[in-house]
């Protein structure tokens, strides 16, 4: 590595030299820029260090032969590693995660798939319920409980804790901020952007990663972002059934139905316009989403065509 | 560092051996997990927060455990490709040895992109691609080739991996 000392490079200096080297390698580059790149080089000797950086990336890739360096380091990463994952078997199956941080995605305490749901007893007796598609890192310690929600949803039912000698708050963490449970029932679900919490029983303090905290009380559910609490609604324990396999429709629209079902299988599940907006009642079990799909045209004036089992369409008959 | 080890070297080994379903491997990285906190705690020149170890050696731990599995997926990706190039049997174990340290060392360097940024970057530097080609072939458009360029040059840039 001739000439890097190992310092780190500034930000603002790599941003630059990428924008040269992006800049050069595309061949439309001409003479003026080319030289007046080489003067930004020359102007300093961490401007020459960031460039050399990026010969190093391109001598290494040059030492292989061109299939196997694309067959290898272009490879479908996450199927791979949810393959070996797999293999490794002694896993709770599912292994979606955190955006920021994709090793997590792998790796969470507890996980279900798509499909898939857990009921867990915690040390502390709380229990803890998992819905499709969820992943949670627990991380108790002598001052706390805490629960970091990567994905998905959760029911929490705070327990007595009586091994503590201490009082230790119990608190969920999402991408927007925490949660702290005062005496408990609550589910909390990670929307896209957005935490939705819903109090069955206690109060729950959230608190959003930038914003005022705010005491939700029982029967009550609210939308929060980093910034700010959205304004409470009433709470729908109907949503809830999910714990038992079950989701209840009262005059749904279709397209809200479809994307809550959604949830529990994999693959794509559409619907046009007009299919959207009809009306749908009912009990389902969420452990059977192909007979579900199968028997709507029973009950609606939709027609259901599978282009594969994955990918499902419904448009209005 | 001594009693951390003798209080949760156990503990560490259970928690890798469920994710990674064999002892020895399991008790590999736990090996490494101490080691990566002593090379963190020499290079800060501070003793550790530990109010909470457990937290910490899991949070290393799990970063251990996806880089195994990163080497594990890019080992069998590297031996369904050599199986397939017919020139690979011409090539030395040196040469064989010599690839496969590359391949790595360039594959915690490429874990950092986003698929669709990995994709821009090897088919410009290994296919040599101009980025009106690239982003017809991937079907984006020219100016997010760009960026997606801009954003991978800075990546190697900012690697502080080992590069050799």
């Amino acid at each position: 590595m001739s000439g890097d000392n190992g310092t780190p490079i500034r930000p603002e200096v790599a941003r630059q030299a990428a924008h040269w080297l992006m800049c050069l390698h595309d061949g439309a580059a001409d003479n003026g820029q080319r030289q007046a790149c080489s003067r930004w080089r020359a102007a300093d000797p961490e401007h020459e260090r960031a460039w050399q950086r990026v010969q190093r990336v391109q001598e290494r890739l040059g030492l292989l032969p061109r299939d196997l360096a694309m067959g290898t380091l272009n490879r479908e990463r996450r199927q791979a590693m949810k393959k070996l994952l797999v293999l490794a078997a002694l896993l709770p199956a599912g292994y979606l995660g955190y955006r920021q941080a994709p090793w997590t995605r792998w790796t969470a305490d507890y996980q279900t798939a798509v499909g898939e749901r857990q009921h867990l007893r915690l040390a502390d007796g709380s229990l803890l319920d998992l819905n499709t598609d969820t992943a949670v890192d627990l991380d108790f310690s002598a001052e706390q409980r805490l629960i970091r929600l990567l994905r998905g949803e959760i029911l929490v039912e705070s327990g007595a804790d009586s091994q503590s000698p201490v009082h230790r708050p119990l608190r969920v963490a999402t991408e927007q901020g925490l949660l702290q449970a005062l005496g408990t029932r609550f589910s909390v679900r990670q929307l896209d952007g957005l935490t939705q919490l819903q109090v069955l029983q206690g109060k729950v303090l959230v608190m959003p990663r930038q914003g005022d905290g705010q005491v939700v009380e029982a029967g009550s559910q609210v939308r929060f972002s980093e910034r700010a609490v959205k304004k409470p609604r009433p709470a729908q324990a109907d949503s809830l059934l999910w714990t038992q396999g079950q989701l209840l429709a009262d005059d749904m629209p279709l397209g809200d139905f479809l994307r809550e079902l959604g949830r529990y299988r994999n693959g794509w599940l559409r619907c046009d316009n007009e299919a959207a907006r009809l009306r749908i009642s009912g009990g389902f079990q969420l452990d059977n989403t192909d007979a579900i799909l199968a028997a709507l045209p029973a009950t609606l004036p939709v027609d259901v065509s599978y282009r594969t089992r994955y990918w499902i369409s419904i448009s209005k008959r | 560092m001594g009693l951390l080890y003798m209080e949760h070297n156990s503990w560490l080994k259970g928690w890798l051996y469920r994710r990674l379903g064999c002892t020895s491997q399991a008790a590999d990285l736990a090996q490494d997990t101490f080691l990566r906190l002593l090379q963190a705690q020499r290079k800060t020149g501070e003793a550790l927060d530990l109010q909470r170890p457990r937290a910490y050696l899991a949070t290393v731990g799990r970063r251990l455990v996806y880089d195994h599995f990163r080497r594990h997926s890019l080992e069998q990706a590297y031996l369904d490709v050599l199986a397939r190039l017919p020139e690979a049997f011409a090539l030395s174990a040196e040469d064989l040895w010599l690839m496969r340290e590359t391949l790595q060392q360039l594959d915690a360097l490429l874990d950092r992109f986003k698929p669709m940024v990995r994709s821009v970057f090897l088919l410009s530097q290994l296919d040599g691609l101009t980025y009106a080609r690239i982003a017809q072939q991937l079907g984006i458009s020219e100016r997010t080739v760009k960026r997606h360029m801009v954003s991978a040059f800075e990546a190697c840039i900012l690697f502080e991996g080992d590069l050799g």
